[in-house]
């Protein structure tokens, strides 16, 4: 028999036998179109999880962020060094000579305080600590946007969670309230807050609405007269309340003070800029304010020349110049915000307190920067010291924030290439930087094998199924088919005619099941994209977006394609199957003896 | 077509003589047991006869006597347990799946009871049917097959489907199919058996004619009436077909 007669008898089967042959096309139609939604969506999740998760995988796994471990070190309160708490620039030399590391910047946050904005959240003053000058390479890691600071354009600014905590005062109707010193010595903030009058809450905010939204920060206006003093006693730390005439009093002392040597106005004239929103951090261990590097040069610059410029005549004692007044430090090295901020910022959920207090009447000024010798000594830093530094003048240069030394707790490595990731963090560790990689991507990795098990399995159930569709639905038309195949055989038919119409049959209505499968397959995935994308929204939301700092909502496009490469494979494979699989059935066919099969009416 | 009958009984000395020019068909000592042991059916027995080139046969017995099982050796459907088959002196037993199919498609037309049309092609798909199965099919095989079809009077029925047809229509599309290779042996078993008694005549009138263009026909029938038309008949007793001797 010639394979077209063969083909055309089969056709004529299937027009008169429709309802039989859908034994064999609706399974078939069935499987395909949903190896088609399968395999569609598996491939559209993946990329819509390297969208979502700004930049791509590629860019993201360039880029490594090593954390210094400050948490053993502040449980203990003391015994730590300088080199404890941060990254150095021996540790950028050091980790620069590693093979494949491309650059590394420590991330240092600005010696800048008092970053004020009232456009965050209504008729509420946030603070911004931490301001962070960030390189754009590196910015990939918080946001996906424009990372470039250019003068007179609303600044890129990449807010932190920590932004959104009000601080207050609560004294419980109380007019002094104090702490004891054994509670104060653990250094445990939590405890440190139940008991201090000065306390700091969360507030809530809508990330999507405030994505893009431009606010003003004012930097470093005088810091607000405190309204209370503190004293140091032997069983702890007392804080009390003052009047209003008092604070009032300690105010016009502290412009008395100030006026002998500035200009009163000039020095209390707020720097503002406009920013615009590209990222926010929620992140346990990353508490950092990012803005282009450029940026923060030339706000220090601002900063420090304001001071300058208000400056009068009249010289400066040294006596009065790191007492009276304090200000940055600058060791010829690094420039500080003094010891004293920073320590006593430890407190209070990281809002810097103003060290105007009533012992010593020393005051702040925004933009001073004190000369100071270089300390060579490893002795432990105190928290409540008031520093041992000899000072040699005031320093006069507006851009020592550019040249000084940046030293800061987390440190950003960028890799040449995602493949030599693993050996960068093997040599890391090796070095002694203990890294733990993937532990924001773990979320994300689970996502990824779980889609791989999927896949998996939905190949090997395809093949199974289809292998048992054909065999079962085969021997079924084989069964029904009896007399036919006895008739063919009594007018001549060989047994591989028999076969062969029988192989052509299975083919042929697969076939049309996989035309069938395609199309609905095809709209199928169209119907659900809309409901994957979203719940593909509410689970990045939920899960990875905790881990990364900015995500965008992913497009319905995304979930409308379809994995034709996938379908591919998939019809040749279907085809294969189908075509060796009925082979058996049609062997059987075959061998059945023409008069049995006519016998047995 | 005259007849001569002939009763053959088991160990009887009653045997037909056909004076034989051309040996169509010869069958020596043909055997056919189904079963092992004591579940064992002897159908056939020791049968042997000669047909000649233009000789109609008749087998005559009831249902289950083993008449079709002949018909089925005859043609090739089915294997002796023991003795020799030849057609034009060619054993059958000598040929191999593919030379036996040949056979069956060339030499033979067969004709069942129940029809056994294709149900999904017309009258006249059924008819080349055989034809295309055939590995060289005549360019003209489509014009052949409606003269067959006028030769049974359903050239208008030839667009038709066998449901839309009646029995007796659908048995002479059988018949027409058969036919369409120019076989030498037409085998009919029990042709007219699903048929009322109109259509069997026509069916039988066929039959004639198709006899009357040189076809060699062996029919098996219970039909007494019907062996009278041909020129050998076998008669069948005891569940068995025998014929002990020429």
């Amino acid at each position: 028999m010639k394979l077209n007669y063969n083909i055309q008898i089969n056709f004529k089967k299937l027009k008169r036998h429709r309802s039989r042959a859908l034994f064999l096309i609706v399974p078939i139609a069935l499987l395909v179109s949903l190896i088609i939604v399968i395999s569609s969506q598996v491939s559209n999740i993946h990329e819509a999880a390297k969208i979502s998760i700004f930049g791509t995988i590629e860019e993201q796994n360039t880029l490594i962020e090593l954390k210094k471990d400050t948490e053993q070190f502040s449980s203990h309160g003391f015994g730590f060094s300088p080199e404890d708490l941060y990254y150095t620039e021996n540790d950028i030399a050091v980790i620069e000579a590693i093979d494949n590391v491309a650059d590394t910047q420590i991330l240092a946050p600005a010696p800048i305080n008092d970053a004020v904005t009232t456009d965050l959240v209504e008729n509420l003053l946030l603070a911004i600590s931490r301001l962070t000058p960030l390189d754009s390479e590196v910015a990939g890691l918080y946001t996906d946007q424009n990372f470039s600071y250019i003068p007179d354009e609303p600044i890129p600014i990449v807010l932190n969670a920590n932004s959104f905590i009000e601080v207050y005062e609560d004294w419980g109707g109380q007019d002094e309230i104090a702490i004891a010193r054994s509670s104060m010595g653990r250094g445990d903030p939590a405890a440190m807050q139940n008991s201090s009058p000065i306390k700091s809450r969360s507030i809530e905010y809508d990330k999507n609405q405030l994505l893009g939204k431009e606010i003003i920060i004012r930097f470093s206006d005088l810091p607000k007269m405190q309204s209370y003093e503190t004293e140091m006693t032997q069983a702890g730390m007392v804080f009390r309340k003052l009047t209003q005439e008092a604070i009032d009093e300690k105010e016009r002392e502290r412009q008395d003070e100030i006026s002998q040597y500035w200009n009163y106005e000039k020095i209390t004239t707020p720097l503002e800029y406009t920013f615009k929103i590209v990222g926010i951090i929620e992140s346990e261990s990353n508490r950092n304010v990012f803005v282009p590097k450029d940026f923060v040069d030339e706000l220090m610059r601002q900063y420090i020349q304001r001071q300058i410029n208000a400056r009068t005549e009249v010289a400066l004692p040294l006596d009065i110049l790191g007492s009276t007044f304090s200000g940055l430090e600058y060791d010829g090295l690094e420039l500080t915000g003094g010891a004293g901020a920073t320590a006593l910022g430890r407190f209070g959920g990281g809002i810097r307190i103003s060290r105007d207090t009533q012992q010593g009447d020393s005051y702040t000024i925004p933009g001073l920067v004190i000369e100071i010798a270089r300390e060579e000594t490893e002795e432990s830093v105190m928290p409540f010291g008031e520093g041992s530094s000899d000072v040699i003048g005031e320093y006069q240069d507006p851009n020592v924030y550019e040249f000084s030394v940046q030293n800061g707790e987390i440190l950003l490595i960028k890799i040449n290439k995602i493949d030599a990731r693993g050996q960068v963090i093997g040599d890391l560790n090796k070095l002694g930087y203990a890294y733990h990689d993937l532990s924001d991507m773990d979320v994300f990795e689970e996502l990824k094998s779980t889609l791989n098990i999927v896949s998996t399995a939905s190949v090997v159930a395809y093949i199974a199924l289809s292998i048992i569709i054909v065999i079962f639905t085969m021997g079924k038309f084989i069964a029904e088919s009896k007399k036919e195949i006895g008739i063919l055989r009594a007018i001549g038919a060989t047994k591989n005619d028999i076969k062969l119409v029988f192989i052509i049959q299975a083919v042929l209505y697969t076939v049309v099941g996989y035309l069938a499968g395609v199309l609905g397959g095809v709209l199928m995935n169209l119907a659900l994209a809309k409901p994957l994308s979203v719940w593909f929204n509410s689970f990045i939301s939920k899960t990875i977006q905790e881990s990364f700092s900015v995500v965008n909502p992913t497009e319905l496009s995304v979930f409308s394609n379809i994995n034709w490469s996938a379908l591919a494979i998939y019809s040749v494979v279907l085809f294969i199957i189908t075509t060796i699989t009925s082979i058996i059935p049609a062997t059987n066919a075959s061998n059945i003896s023409p008069v049995e099969a006519i016998r047995g009416e | 077509m005259s007849a001569r009958r002939v009763d053959l009984k088991e160990n009887s000395s009653w045997y037909c003589i056909i004076d034989v020019v051309n040996k169509l068909i010869r069958v020596e000592n043909l055997t056919k047991i189904y079963g092992k042991g004591n579940t064992q059916t002897i159908v056939l027995k020791d049968l042997s006869f000669d047909l000649d080139n233009g000789e109609s046969l008749c087998v005559i017995g009831p249902s289950g006597s083993g008449k079709s099982t002949l018909l089925h050796i005859l043609g090739g459907l089915d294997n002796p347990t023991s003795g020799k088959v030849s057609i034009n002196g060619q054993l059958l037993n000598e040929l191999n799946d593919k030379e036996l199919s040949a056979f069956r498609n060339k030499t033979i037309g067969f004709v069942f009871q129940f029809f056994y049309l294709q149900d999904y092609l017309t009258a006249l798909e059924n008819v080349i049917l055989p034809a295309k199965i055939s590995s060289e099919t005549p360019k003209d095989i489509e014009k052949r097959a409606m003269e067959l079809l006028g030769m049974v009077g359903l050239k208008h029925r030839m667009k038709h489907y066998p449901n839309e047809m009646s029995g007796g229509e659908m048995q002479r599309v059988a018949i027409a199919r058969a036919l369409v290779n120019n076989p030498q042996l037409l085998l009919a078993d029990e042709p007219t058996g699903n048929l009322d008694k109109d259509n069997a005549n026509k069916v039988i009138e066929i039959f004639d004619a198709v006899h009357e263009r040189g076809v060699n026909i062996i029919l098996v029938t219970h039909d007494e009436k019907l062996g009278k038309k041909f020129d050998t008949s076998f008669h069948v007793d005891k569940g068995a077909l025998v014929n002990n001797h020429r």
